[in-house]
């Protein structure tokens, strides 16, 4: 299934994805209709696809004047084929367009569905190595007159050697369901908590606002507010801490339990933990497919679970300042004790800038792999579910089928 | 000698009040103002009346006291001789019989040290002022040829009651501030097996001072303590707490420079600085030199010299945070926040850009083989 | 024979002072002058923030607490070119003078009274006589009255009967040199007590403005405390009326009592003004409480007190007044636990160290002196020689420049004692010059710098900060600061260099320094151990009761917490000063 012409690398023709309409069979002889004697690398190669593998399809010979070759400006080719065998047993003439993914999802219509997937499948295989050559067909009528063009699927076609791509399992997506309504509601009502102790707290540590002094000015209770928004804030949190807490011990959701916080029980996640890395790294381009949070992601939500907890100790020992005649207080009170409250004060403060530094990193994170990996990881957040190739064998779920 | 001195001729202290010509109803207000010292302790400190600390304290019998100067500026003693301001005060310091003090006694030399030995022979209050410097042998400081910690511990054997006076005992102040070169250390470091009454502050309030050891007579008790050995009466809320500009750091009314408008009118210090928040004491209660004034009133920040560690945990004193250490003087929290923020900012963009450029990549060694197929470069059409 | 006497502790003075002392047949040979305490704030200053140093070192001591944060925020705002409002530096010199006041007051009653008055003594005492003594030393002070003297004399008994003699327990009341009739001891008893009341009232100038004392609270540029007229959270009306009262108290408290009760007690020991005498060079910037930021001898900043200029007097010449030069003073660590970098040499301040090298024995011990080196006090010397400092340095020098309250009262004192101007430099002349200058500064006090800051109030003019210079951005790179402050017991001086906002070199010389330093390179004895065994003829009666060198020793006033060399730098930041 190589063909090559001198000075040039082997072109090989890999799978084929198919909107479904037509059978991927019919897609690649569709995308090898090209005159017999043309000596074109793509055609020479889906030529010998055909023949080599797909023996039950017809070598079409098309005429040279039936094909309208692909420029830079356009592209596509187009190719008149007379007579192509249908899937019902009966014979069309139909205009094949036959180019650039993007230059043929331009020119003709898909389902808003089945375009998503295309796209998601043709960044798929590209990620791979290989171009998506795109296949779209339009109806000739009597009279000649062309139809409306509808996409129909894409070969895979390598230069050089890409990578193989499993396409064991039927090629599309998978809505898989994660994160439960629960926990999706706790981490956005975490972000407004952490979003509102952020500012109370900045402003409470330099506020840098304020009435200015003149004669007879306003007594308001400005700092008052902003120190009663933050306390609110920070009892509500501890709620929801706690909440989190228990549920990580009696939820019989796999998502929600402490186990997903712990990410090292074998060898292999030590090594998988070592791939993330590397991924994030930029020094390995895979990194192990994970349906729920991947070890490095486990580890670093174990340790802002911690910090978070950390953060509550000392405010509330800070807090606790106000009530020293009351002995629960007094042994909240215990780190001021030991290292003195505005060092305390500092750490809380820094604590609140490694949050904010987390918050970026994680925002930054989550956008850049829903980009590469294209699995909705972003509106998982929302709506709990994220996509997968069927077929892929998650490390931590069953194989997605 | 021209005078013999009989025995203790009455055998309670009222008794000799009164032979001393201090009228009971002297005596009343002095205990008045006790009462309301223990009483500006909100919580804890039991009330009693001033009735009642008269009766406790006119039964009681004149105790002895070692009262120690250490490692130490004699900066406790002074504000000890500026407490109280009546003629029933002064009675106070003649309400014990102070058998050896460097500051104020008679003797020196060897007769001196002959009244610590005898002293320390017998039951006795110690009070303590200055710290223990432990580097070298302890020869950092030394009394009578002592260092300081054989005589500390030469007077606490016998003492029924100890009294840490001062920052310096209490903790070591400033000389055990990094990087504390002497090694000093408090009196509660050194007497391990007994409580040790912590009365905090560079110096103490006096009233504070005495009204400590006048707890001990109306009493029969050491005073309440909080977690650090404070006396509760004295150091059971924050200054911030009853600091009378709380409402203007309330309304967000502060002071931004100092001897601004707002200085003027009596505004919050504390974005000058003010460790109010972070101390414990009763400076805006008590007041200082006879409710003159007291520092925050006098329109500079609280340095928190109540607190242990003040000269290292509460420093640099004009700013809201401490500095974070390993960063300059200028190494604010704030600023290595936003720094930190702003890096980490860089790093992602630094990522995302390396990232796209990874891509960016593989796909132009994509477009280096051209394929007419897809219209890279059809043959014919370039001239 | 010698006899080896050792008085440790030397009480009623401030921190820890040993005197060794070798004497023969009731006269003092050798003696040496030894102070026990270090406290290293040279290497806790390094490094800090300069505007938060001056509550670090105000802890060098708390018996002249505010005048060491005076000197550093006066060195530091020299380092950094900050300018304080006239207010602000009269604010300052109230309450320098306060302080002044009230720590010679305290020093005479509280810490030097018991060396002349037997306290036994008073219990046996007619008041009426007392009273009557008091009539004619002509001290005109409202307390002398009988109720007062009996009631005092009442108390007195009542702690000698009780058999608990408190502070008085152990004292040398049968020691046959105190020679006040009882109803002097009795007086001064009674005035002992007044004076406690006294300074609590006195002190509270400095409690307006600094909030507290002890250790009230300076800022660099100026002063935190706020002065307007029309605020009620400022120094207004209500405080400048307060202030008032409490500096008319103490032109009469001074004035008709201790002055006059000086005047009688050196009077009845006047064979003091032949005892005690040091190497008769003086120096001094001025009066007590003049501040110089920079060199006292070019600096146009100066306090209020511009009557008397700096100057030195040497070889007990009193009337040649030599310039002052800085640069003329340096510190010897010959008989000190340091080790210098160059040998045994004499260091500027501005270029000196402080590394730890004790020689001395573990305690306990029991004699010191057989070392060379004895003690943690370095010895300064004025172009090499040991000076006097304090208000004996300060009354001489104002009488040298003529100023004319310091000649009036001098002038008669000397008329009504018999004594010539040189005997000053003796142990009485040193407590004489010391009630003198109370007296001087309680008037100055009154009558010019509380005068001219409530004119200058009600003029209007109510800025006490300079904020030009407050953030640490407007300071230079590197910048080195001095200044001079005549405080209660003498000529202090710090020295600060700040490299990129912090302080990279410190230091103090402190008056105490100056007086109870050992021997230098040059054998030259300090000016503690000249008065007592400069002429080996200072008396010592009773080793075991050695009440006459305790009346030297404590006619400089001691403080020992100031004098030990405690801010200075270590040899690594000297190069980035020097460099």
């Amino acid at each position: 299934m190589t063909a090559a012409l001198a000075g040039q690398a082997p072109v090989s023709i890999g799978g084929v994805f198919t909107v479904r309409e037509l059978s991927e069979g019919r897609i690649l002889a569709l995308a090898a209709a090209a005159p017999a004697a043309s000596t074109d690398v793509v055609d020479v190669a889906l030529g010998a696809a055909i023949r080599g593998d797909r023996p039950d399809l017809e070598a079409r010979d098309i005429a040279a004047e039936d094909v309208d070759p692909a420029t830079r400006e356009r592209r596509y080719a187009l190719t008149m084929i007379r007579g192509f065998s249908l899937e019902d047993g009966s014979t069309a003439d139909v205009v094949a367009m036959r180019g650039s993914i993007e230059a043929v999802l331009a020119n003709s219509t898909v389902s808003r569905k089945d375009r998503g997937l295309v796209r998601r499948n043709a960044a798929w295989v590209g990620r791979r190595g290989w171009r998506p050559l795109a296949v779209a067909t339009a109806p000739v009528g009597p009279n000649d007159e062309v139809g409306e063009f509808r996409f129909q699927g894409f070969v895979d076609v390598g230069v050089g050697r890409p990578r193989p791509i499993d396409r064991s399992g039927p090629s599309t997506w998978a809505r898989v369901e994660v994160w439960s309504a629960s926990l999706r509601f706790q981490h956005w009502l975490n972000v407004a908590i952490v979003f509102t102790l952020s500012c109370t707290g900045y402003l409470i540590m330099d506020p840098f606002f304020g009435p200015e002094a003149h004669a007879g000015a306003q007594t308001g209770y400005l700092m008052g507010v902003i120190r009663f928004i933050h306390f609110t804030a920070a009892f509500t949190w501890v709620v929801v801490g706690l909440t989190r807490v228990v549920s990580a011990f009696v939820s019989r959701d796999r998502h929600l339990r402490w186990t997903e916080w712990w990410p090292i029980k074998s060898k292999r996640d030590l090594r998988n933990l070592g791939r993330v890395i590397q991924h994030y790294a930029l020094i390995k381009e895979d990194s192990p497919l994970y349906v729920a949070h991947n070890p490095l992601q486990q580890l670093t939500y174990a340790a802002l679970y911690c910090a978070c907890g950390v953060q509550m100790i000392t405010g509330f020992a800070l807090y606790s300042l106000y009530h020293q005649s009351s002995p629960f207080w007094q042994v909240v009170a215990t780190p001021v004790h030991i290292v003195g409250a505005p060092s305390l004060r500092l750490f809380h403060t820094m604590m609140m800038f490694a949050l904010w530094m987390f918050v970026i990193i994680h925002v930054y994170l989550a956008v850049r792999a829903d980009s590469l990996e294209r699995h909705g990881g972003i509106s998982s957040m929302i709506n709990g579910g994220v996509w997968l190739r069927r077929g892929a064998k998650p490390v931590d779920a069953p194989e997605i089928g | 000698m021209p005078y013999h001195p009989d025995a203790w001729q009455a055998p309670t202290l009222g008794e000799n009040l009164k032979r001393a010509g201090v009228t009971r109803r002297e005596f009343l207000a002095f205990c008045g103002v006790l009462a309301g010292i223990f009483a500006g302790g909100a919580a804890g400190a039991p009330k009693a009346s001033a009735e009642q600390i008269a009766d406790k304290l006119a039964a009681v019998t004149k105790p002895n006291v070692v009262w120690l100067q250490l490692q130490e500026c004699t900066g406790c003693m002074e504000s000890t001789l500026r407490s109280g301001g009546t003629t029933v005060e002064e009675v106070v310091l003649k309400l014990l019989s102070v058998n050896y003090n460097e500051l104020v006694m008679a003797a020196s030399g060897d007769a001196a040290n002959k009244a610590l030995a005898a002293t320390n022979a017998e039951p006795h209050i110690l009070v303590v002022n200055g710290s223990i410097p432990l580097k070298d042998n302890g020869i950092y400081c030394t009394i009578g040829g002592e260092s300081a910690e054989q005589v500390l511990r030469a007077s606490a054997e016998n003492a029924t009651a100890i009294l840490a006076v001062g920052a310096c005992a209490v903790w070591g102040s400033v000389q055990a501030s990094r990087p504390n070169p002497t090694g000093a250390v408090g009196v509660d470091e050194i007497i391990r097996d007994r409580p040790v009454i912590n009365v905090a502050g560079c110096p103490p309030i006096g009233e504070v001072i005495t009204a400590t050891v006048a707890y001990l007579l109306a009493h029969d008790d050491v005073p309440q303590t909080d977690a650090e050995g404070r006396p509760l009466f004295a150091y059971d809320q924050r200054i911030h707490d009853s600091c009378p500009r709380r409402p203007h750091f309330d309304a967000g009314q502060y002071v931004r420079t100092f001897d601004d408008e707002a200085a003027r009118n009596g505004w919050c210090l504390y974005e000058m600085g003010c460790k109010g928040p972070s101390t414990f004491s009763a400076c805006p209660i008590f007041q200082w030199n006879l409710h003159t004034s007291w520092p925050i009133g006098a329109g500079h920040p609280c340095i928190g010299c109540t607190e242990r560690h003040f000269f290292d945990r509460f420093t640099p004193f004009y700013r809201v945070l401490p500095n974070v250490r390993g960063f300059g003087v200028e190494g604010t929290a704030e600023k290595i926040g936003w720094g930190l923020v702003g890096a980490t900012v860089a790093g992602v963009a630094i990522h995302a850009g390396a990232t796209a450029v990874r891509h960016a990549t593989a796909r132009k060694t994509e477009a280096a083989e051209p394929l007419n197929a897809f219209g890279d470069d059809p043959a014919g059409t370039e001239e | 024979m010698a006899e080896r006497v050792v008085i440790d502790p030397l009480t009623r003075i401030e921190g820890h002072l040993r005197i060794e002392i070798e004497s023969d047949a009731g006269k003092i040979a050798r003696a040496w002058s030894e102070t026990t305490q270090f406290r290293g704030l040279e290497e806790i200053v390094t490094g800090r923030d300069p505007r938060d140093v001056w509550a670090f070192v105000q802890r060098i001591c708390g018996v002249c607490t505010s005048v060491h944060a005076i000197a550093s925020i006066s060195a530091v705002e020299n380092a950094i070119g900050s300018n304080p409002p006239p207010q602000a530096r009269l604010i300052r010199d109230m309450v320098l003078a306060s302080q002044e006041i009230q720590d010679h007051v305290i020093h005479f009653y509280h810490l030097h009274a018991l060396d002349f008055v037997n306290v036994a003594a008073a219990a046996t005492a007619d008041p009426a006589a007392a009273v009557e003594f008091a009539r004619q030393i002509g001290s005109t002070w409202k307390g002398n009255t009988l109720e007062r003297m009996t009631a005092v004399r009442d108390t007195v008994r009542a702690i000698l009967d009780s058999g608990q003699l408190s502070i008085f327990t152990g004292g040398y009341w049968d020691h046959p040199d105190y020679r006040l009739p009882p109803e002097a001891d009795l007086m001064a008893v009674a005035h002992y007590l007044d004076a406690l009341e006294f300074q609590r009232s006195m002190i509270r100038v400095g409690t307006v403005f600094g909030g507290k004392n002890p250790h009230p609270n300076f800022l660099v540029g100026g002063m935190a405390c706020t002065i307007d007229p029309n605020h009620s959270e400022s120094i207004n009306q209500v405080q400048i009326d307060q202030i008032q009262d409490w500096i008319a108290e103490s032109v009469e408290f001074v004035g008709t009592c201790y002055v006059p009760d000086a005047l009688a007690i050196v009077g009845v020991y006047k064979d003091y003004f032949d005892i005690g005498a040091a190497q008769p060079n003086f120096l001094a910037v001025g009066m007590a409480g003049a501040t110089f930021a920079g060199d006292p001898a070019t600096s146009t900043l100066s306090s209020a007190h511009t009557a008397v200029r700096p100057g030195v007097l040497l070889d007990g010449d009193l009337a040649t007044v030599h310039p002052f030069d800085l640069t003329k003073i340096a510190e010897w660590a010959s008989s000190a636990w340091y080790s210098y970098e160059d040998g045994d040499v004499g260091l500027t301040p501005d270029r000196g160290e402080t590394t730890v090298a004790y020689t001395g024995p573990t305690p306990p011990y029991t004699w010191l002196a057989d070392n060379p080196e004895y003690t943690w006090c370095k010895a300064p010397r004025y172009d090499g020689k040991a000076v006097q400092v304090g208000p004996v340095a300060r009354v001489l020098l104002a009488y040298a420049q003529g100023h004319e309250r310091t000649k009036q009262i001098v002038d008669d004192a000397a008329a009504t004692l018999g004594i010539s101007l040189d005997q000053l430099n003796s142990t009485a002349g040193r407590t004489l010059a010391r009630a003198v200058e109370c007296l001087t500064s309680a008037e100055i006090l009154a009558n010019e710098t509380f005068p001219t800051f409530a004119k200058k109030l009600r003029g209007g003019d109510i800025e006490v900060f300079d904020a030009s210079r407050w953030a640490p951005d407007s300071w230079p790179d590197h910048a080195t600061g001095v200044s001079f402050v005549e405080v209660a017991r003498g000529n202090l001086s710090h020295w600060v260099a700040i490299d990129g906002g912090a302080v990279s070199h410190y230091q103090a010389v402190v008056p105490t320094t100056w007086l109870a330093g050992g021997r230098d390179a040059q054998g030259q004895q300090g000016p503690y151990e000249e008065s007592l065994a400069g002429n080996g003829l200072h008396p010592l009666a009773d080793p075991s009761q050695p009440l006459e060198p305790l009346r030297t020793i404590h006619s400089f006033d001691p403080c020992m917490s100031c004098a030990v060399h405690v801010l200075d730098s270590s040899a690594e930041e000297l190069e980035a000063v020097t460099s």
